[in-house]
Order: structure tokens, then C-alpha cells, then sequence
């Protein structure tokens, strides 16, 4: 019995031209070895299956901008599907606080034609019926969901993320309102034409396999930090929900990587859960496109302890001596999430595209992707955690 | 003889290919992730499933056994069982866990980082040890409750009455909620060493595999009770004041074949896309978790509305019928292949469905079983489809 040939675990960054040869109008990345035009394509000998991922950035500039973001996304993802509808291939979309992802599981002899396809359907126009499907989909779910306290608080949380001062209970952003001549602007535009041109990543098994050497610098993830929103430190709104809602922002010392970013949230979030008690509704994390640590969480309203201090003093024990057996105990845990993150194809695509989006060069999306490998020790993140500052709180509801 | 010893036979066995083991499919062609790298049958033990990938950053181990006997029940009482035992162990490494009955089968997988592959092969082993009479308490009690809020819905009552008739026990009742007894001796049969399928996938060394996982499972001294089919419970149930119910049902046969998956995506494509009026029609279970069948309910306020609109859902079920989906069948069960085969829980679940002793399947085979599937493929579907037609009698 023999192990199968070529099976070296290549991860690589290479061009295949002759597969991405029509891809027009994406601009000559930053890194020299992929020509303009092509997909950053990362090989991995042992997938079963490619994927594909076309993402676009959070364009979240404005209400209606995000309103815009979402009709085009839906119409899009409807239209890729549409003509994917006889290929071997799944196609997902994602949103997070950095992106927007199109991602194709596909199977891998599919993988150039999906590509193409996909490519394709952003440079087109939208078909009317779709927009305007999507559009009446919108208005349907946020009939349903756009006044419920969490859409609410969002809209709040991310109008002063932005550094926009909002109405007092965010009325101003109100679900029902900005769908006026929306189908119409959406229509009007491309995909590829408004939101500017995608980044495209090609997971699968060909493509060279060397790895960059030496390996690229680290991707740093307050890399546009100085440049993000000022908004007041604190604020309270008023709301009439039961819930108590909260919203916070931290800012990472600078010379934070973003692996180690993404670390630090998942110890975070898995320290919260082990303190979860009934008062904690529910609670989420993301690393915002500013490089800042932005987490949301839920309590009663009447809840004994402020779920705030507590958040305050899980992220200082996490950076305290005091807390080192735990960081580590955390830190074995958060290394398998990631690694089962990465290892699927779709799961390596979304992340490379994100570190693209965040302004990375090739070698550095390449090496996110594949970061299972060179995860932060528990004493580096011990000092990322101590040097961790607060940097906006909103709360939300019942005071 | 010292394990290290043992070990060291073990690998000896390996490499000379000795007699001690067998292997029971063919070798992997080159590069092709889904065809197992080797399939290995260990005398009286399980047959180990192996996919040695170099460089991937996860281990995922998967355990399945068969459902002997064929009781959902007891199965799934035992899948919560071994999930409490296990979930701890789990938690420390971050490990996915999951278990249920998937393709006819009770299964297990466990998937964390590659760096904690011996942690998780603890986990697996706390996930197919012996249930104990301790703790079994509760997930009887949810077993009961789940059987009788099934039995105070029409559509519940369906799923009961075809679960009991497809797997044996006649209509028109329930299979019984399980004792403790009842689940250690289905552990017993169903955990038999030599009837265990273990796949791994990881960059694993064989004797890593023998040393963790060779020995997991009932051993050939302990004694399995006589085979035993469970008397079916009957059930009372409440007459439905507001709606006229009607319901049929059918058995899939091999549910795993491309084929027969392909005409169910057809047949769920054709149903959602046609215009059955003043009624709501659905499909039931299916072949989700490959239970072996496929229901259709019609529901409308006046009985004749629902018979006509089952009239209509049936006639689906025909050459005729599903020719204008059949096509985009085919297409939305391949894709569901790829999906799954995209992550690594999916990927062994795969490799554990296209199984066969001979070696002849695997995910590749039936892939490609897709991409050559014609028109002409569907009609020997539709008549196992018909041949096992039944109408549950059901609330009116």
C-alpha cells in the first residue's frame, strides 16, 4: 500500500492563465506573479472538491448604499444560479463587516467553467424580473423583521460605526424607508461596474506548488485603522425592547496581525460562552473592515451583572498573566474551529478573498488561508489581548 | 505480547501484506481524493476505510455500524447517549461532533485539528462504547415525548405508520419506544467489531489507526440477544376537525443510487413548481437521511380537494411526469453530492454511502454515474417507486 502520488499538500499562489484568459476588467493586483485578470489560485492536492469565490467590499458607506448592496447580492446570486442551474456546483452567498462572497463548491473539472460564468454574470446588467424579485424579497423580510429590537440596534450600531450620528432610537434608518426607485438603481449598473471590480480566488488542485519563500510578511489587520470613523466613545438609546442590547468596538494594538486578530475573537467568544448564564440572550463577533473587534451581545433587561463589564473583564483576563492557563486551554479550542474552517475549499476561498478585500498581497491571502499552520502562541495573544482598547460602546434598549 | 510489540507486528503485517489483513477494494488511482486511499478488512474486526491525505490540517475519524435492529428509535437513543458521554472530551479540542442515522446506518464523526488527533480518537471511543443503564433516563423521556407528539398530527401519524410498515412491522401502528435493555442490545449487534466501517481522514500512519481505533466497538465475547423485531404500539388518534388529510407513501429501494436520488430531486422540483390548487401538498422525510422512503401529504379543508390535489402529486410519479424535471433532478443531486463532498464531515459520510465490499463504488463512481445519467434511467426507478405505492389510512 502506497500513499497516493503527488500528494505533496502544495499551497501555492500562481496564475492559470489559459482558465481565466476572459476574465476582463479586474485590475492588475499588487502582487507581480499573477497577471491582471486572473484569480489568486490556491492548490491544495487532497480536495475532492474546488471552489470558486468572486467577492465584492462591504459597501455599507450609507443606508441606502447597503440597501443597494443587498437588492444587487440577492438578484446576482439568483442570476449566477441561474445559469450554474446544470453544472455540478453549489453557489453560496456571505456577508460579513469586510465583504460580500459569492462562493461556488463545485466540482473540480467544473471549477473553470463556474468561473467563468460567474464572471460573467457581475460584468452583465441584472435582469429586471431578478432585481425586482429581489427587491419585493426585501421588502417582505424586512416588512417581517426590519422594526424587531436587533434590526433596530444594528442599524444604530452601524450608523456610529460608520462615525454617522443617527437619530436617538434610529428612526432615521427606518425598515420601511430607501426602497423608493431601488429596483431602478440596481438595474441600472453592474455589478462589476458600481461596486468596482471583484477579487476572485480558485481553490483547487492544480497550479504550482511551491510555497513563497520566504513567506510573506505578515498581513497586519489595523492596516486602515487610522483611517476608520470617529464616533463618541459611548452613547446610549433609548428603545422599548425588553432586551438590552450592546455594541462594542475595539481597537488592537497596532502591530496586530490579522490571524492573530481572528484568534483573539474566537479565545473571546469562547471564553463567553463558557460564562454564559440565562441572562446572556445571544452574542456574536466580527472583525470589522477598520481592523477593529466589534462584538454585539444580548442580555435582560434586568440582568444582576452588566454583560458589558463582563465582556470588559473577559478580554482583560485574556491579556492578563493571571489568565495564561486559560488562554491556552481557549486557544486549543479555537484551533480546531479554524482549522475546519480552512480546510474545506470554500472555506479557504472566503477567507483569502477577505484577506484580498483587507488590502493583501497575494502571498499574504495565500498564507491566511493556509494559517492552521502558523497559528499565534498563547503568550503572543496574551499581549495582543493586553494592549486591546475600547473604542466605541452603544447601548440599546431598557437602561 | 506488548502493544508495542503487537504494533510493530501489526506494521509488519502491513507492509508485507501479510495474511492478517485484507484488502478489500482496489487501490486509489492517482490524485483522485474521492476514492478512498486504501480500504483494509481486519480478521473479526472493522473494516477500516482510509483516505491519507498529506497536508490536510484536520483528522476526521467516522464509525458506522448498522441498524440491527431496524428501530429508529433505539437508535437514536443510543446516538444521544454516546453524544453526552462524549461531548466534553469534544469541547476541550474543539472537535465536531456529530451522530445520527444517516444512509441506514447508526454513525458517528468526530473532525478537529490534526494537531489533537489522539484526543479525538478518545472521543470516538467514549462515542461507541457500551451504553450505560445511568443517563439513559432522559433521552427515553424525549423518545416518548417525540412519539406522542408525532401521533396528535395527521402528518405525524404518517410518519409513524410508514416508519413501522417500511421497516417491517406492519401498518397501523408504531414501533414501541425503546428500553434500556433494548438499546445495549442493539449496541451489542449493531457494535459488533467486525461489523464497524471506520474511516479516517487525516495524514495519518496506519499504525496510528490499528494502535486508536482497531479495538473499538463490542468485542466477539460478548453475547448479542437473538435477532428481535419490536412489536408495533398502537396508536390512537385524534380526528383533524379543520383539515382533510390524505397521504401516500413509497420505498426508495437502493436510496443511494444517483438514479433514484436524481428522481426524488426531480419529483421535489416538480411539486414545488407545479400548481396544485386548494391544498397544500409536501414531501416527508425522503431520503434526507436515507431512511429508505418517501411520503407525500395532502392537506385541504374539503376532502376531495385533498384527494385530487394527491391525484396530481401522483401523477408526478411517472415517466410522463417528471420528464420536464428530470434533467434539473439529475443536476440538483450532483450538486448535493459536490456540496457535501466539500466539507470533511461530508467527504467521510461519502465515502462510508458508496461503500461496497468489491471495491466497485465509491463517491467517484456514482459522480460519474451522474454526469452519464440518461432519460431512459428513470423508468426502472418509477417502477420500484410504484411497486411499493401504499396509502397510510390516516384522519379524514
Amino acid at each position: 500500500m502506497s500513499r497516493r502520488p503527488g500528494s505533496v499538500a502544495a499551497i501555492a499562489v500562481t496564475a492559470i492563465a489559459s482558465a481565466i484568459a476572459s476574465l476582463q476588467g479586474q485590475e492588475a493586483a499588487a502582487d507581480p506573479v499573477r497577471p491582471a485578470n486572473s484569480p489568486l489560485v490556491i492548490a491544495r492536492a487532497w480536495l475532492p472538491v474546488a471552489s470558486v469565490t468572486m467577492a465584492f467590499p462591504a459597501s455599507a458607506r450609507t443606508y441606502r448604499e447597503d440597501l443597494v448592496a443587498r437588492a444587487s447580492d440577492r438578484a446576482l446570486l439568483a442570476a449566477i444560479r441561474e445559469t450554474t442551474a446544470d453544472q455540478a456546483a453549489v453557489i453560496n452567498h456571505y456577508r460579513d463587516a469586510t465583504g460580500r462572497y459569492f462562493v461556488a463548491a463545485v466540482a473540480r473539472e467544473a471549477a473553470e467553467s463556474v468561473l467563468r460564468t460567474m464572471e460573467r454574470a457581475a460584468r452583465t446588467p441584472l435582469p429586471a424580473r431578478l432585481v425586482e424579485g429581489a427587491v419585493a424579497g426585501m421588502r417582505a423580510d424586512f416588512a417581517f423583521r426590519g422594526d424587531l429590537p436587533r434590526s433596530r440596534f444594528d442599524r444604530v450600531l452601524d450608523s456610529r460605526l460608520r462615525g454617522e450620528s443617527a437619530a436617538p432610537d434610529g428612526a432615521d434608518t427606518a425598515a420601511t424607508t430607501g426602497f423608493d426607485g431601488l429596483a431602478d438603481e440596481v438595474a441600472a449598473t453592474a455589478p462589476a461596474a458600481r461596486w468596482g471590480p471583484p477579487v476572485w480566488v480558485l481553490v483547487d488542485d492544480e497550479g504550482a506548488t511551491s510555497a513563497p519563500d520566504p513567506p510573506p510578511p505578515p498581513l497586519p489587520v489595523a492596516g486602515s485603522a487610522a483611517t476608520a470613523p470617529s464616533a463618541p466613545m459611548s452613547d446610549q438609546v433609548p428603545g422599548d425592547a425588553v432586551t438590552r442590547w450592546v455594541g462594542s468596538a475595539y481597537r488592537f494594538p497596532a502591530e496586530t496581525t490579522l490571524v492573530e486578530a481572528c484568534f483573539l475573537r474566537m479565545v473571546l467568544e469562547e471564553s463567553l460562552e463558557s460564562r454564559r448564564d440565562p441572562d446572556l440572550f445571544e452574542f456574536d463577533t466580527e472583525i470589522d473592515a477598520f481592523g477593529r473587534l466589534v462584538v454585539r451581545l444580548s442580555t435582560s433587561a434586568n440582568a444582576s451583572v452588566s454583560w458589558e463589564a463582563r465582556l470588559d473583564e473577559a478580554i482583560v483576563q485574556l491579556g492578563s498573566e493571571e489568565g495564561r492557563f486559560r488562554l491556552g486551554q481557549l486557544l486549543t479550542s479555537a484551533l480546531s474551529r479554524w482549522s475546519r474552517e480552512l480546510a474545506p475549499a470554500p472555506g479557504a476561498g472566503r477567507a483569502a478573498a477577505e484577506a484580498l478585500l483587507r488590502g493583501a498581497t497575494d502571498p499574504q491571502a495565500a498564507a491566511f488561508a493556509n494559517s492552521t499552520a502558523t497559528a499565534p502562541s498563547a503568550e503572543r495573544l496574551r499581549e495582543v489581548a493586553s494592549g486591546v482598547t475600547l473604542v466605541l460602546r452603544v447601548v440599546y434598549g431598557s437602561s | 505480547m506488548p502493544l508495542v510489540a503487537s504494533l510493530l507486528c501489526i506494521a509488519g503485517l502491513i507492509g508485507a501484506a501479510g495474511p492478517g489483513l485484507r484488502q478489500t477494494g482496489a487501490q486509489a488511482p492517482p490524485g483522485d481524493p474521492l476514492v478512498p486511499d486504501s480500504v483494509l478488512g481486519i480478521p473479526a474486526g472493522p473494516t477500516l476505510i482510509l483516505e491519507r491525505t498529506e497536508g490536510i490540517p484536520v483528522v476526521g475519524i467516522r464509525v458506522s455500524a448498522p441498524l440491527d435492529p431496524a428501530w429508529p428509535g433505539a437508535a437514536r437513543i443510543l446516538v444521544e447517549q454516546a453524544l453526552n458521554r462524549a461531548r466534553d472530551r469534544a469541547e476541550v479540542i474543539g472537535a465536531e461532533l456529530w451522530g445520527g442515522v444517516q444512509d441506514g446506518r447508526i454513525a458517528f464523526h468526530a473532525i478537529a485539528d490534526a494537531r489533537y488527533a489522539d484526543e479525538l480518537a478518545w472521543v470516538v471511543r467514549m462515542l461507541t462504547a457500551e451504553p450505560e443503564a445511568t443517563g439513559a433516563g432522559r433521552p427515553i423521556a424525549r423518545e416518548n415525548a417525540r412519539l406522542d407528539q408525532l401521533a396528535e398530527t395527521p402528518r405525524g401519524r404518517l410518519i409513524l405508520e410508514v416508519e413501522a410498515k417500511i421497516l417491517g412491522s406492519g401498518g397501523g401502528g408504531a414501533l414501541p419506544v425503546p428500553a434500556v435493555g433494548d438499546v445495549r442490545d442493539m449496541w451489542l449487534r449493531s457494535f459488533a467489531r467486525d461489523r464497524l466501517r471506520i474511516l479516517v481522514l487525516g495524514d495519518l500512519p496506519l499504525y496510528w489507526v490499528f494502535a486508536n481505533l482497531s479495538r473499538i466497538g463490542a468485542s466477539a465475547e460478548a453475547q448479542a440477544g437473538a435477532p428481535f423485531q419490536p412489536p408495533p404500539r398502537t396508536l390512537s388518534f385524534p380526528e383533524s376537525p379543520l383539515y382533510s388529510w390524505t397521504a401516500a407513501a413509497f420505498t426508495l429501494g437502493p436510496s443511494h443510487d444517483p438514479a433514484v436520488l436524481a428522481a426524488v430531486a426531480a419529483l421535489r422540483l416538480g411539486l414545488q413548481q407545479s400548481d396544485i390548487a386548494d391544498a397544500a401538498v409536501h414531501l416527508l422525510e425522503g431520503p434526507d437521511d436515507r431512511s429508505g422512503w418517501l411520503g407525500i401529504t395532502a392537506q385541504a379543508t374539503r376532502g376531495r380537494d385533498a384527494d385530487a390535489a394527491m391525484a396530481s402529486a401522483l401523477a408526478l410519479v411517472s415517466e410522463e411526469g417528471l420528464d420536464a424535471w428530470w434533467m434539473r433532478g439529475v443536476a440538483a443531486a450532483r450538486s448535493d453530492l459536490v456540496a457535501t463532498a466539500s466539507t470533511p464531515g461530508g467527504w467521510l459520510a461519502l465515502s462510508d454511502r458508496y461503500h461496497s465490499a468489491d471495491g466497485s463504488t465509491n463517491a467517484r463512481t456514482a459522480l460519474e454515474r451522474f454526469n452519464t445519467l440518461r432519460r431512459e434511467d428513470l423508468a426502472p426507478v418509477l417502477e420500484q417507486f410504484q411497486a411499493t405505492l401504499f396509502r397510510p389510512r390516516i384522519d379524514r
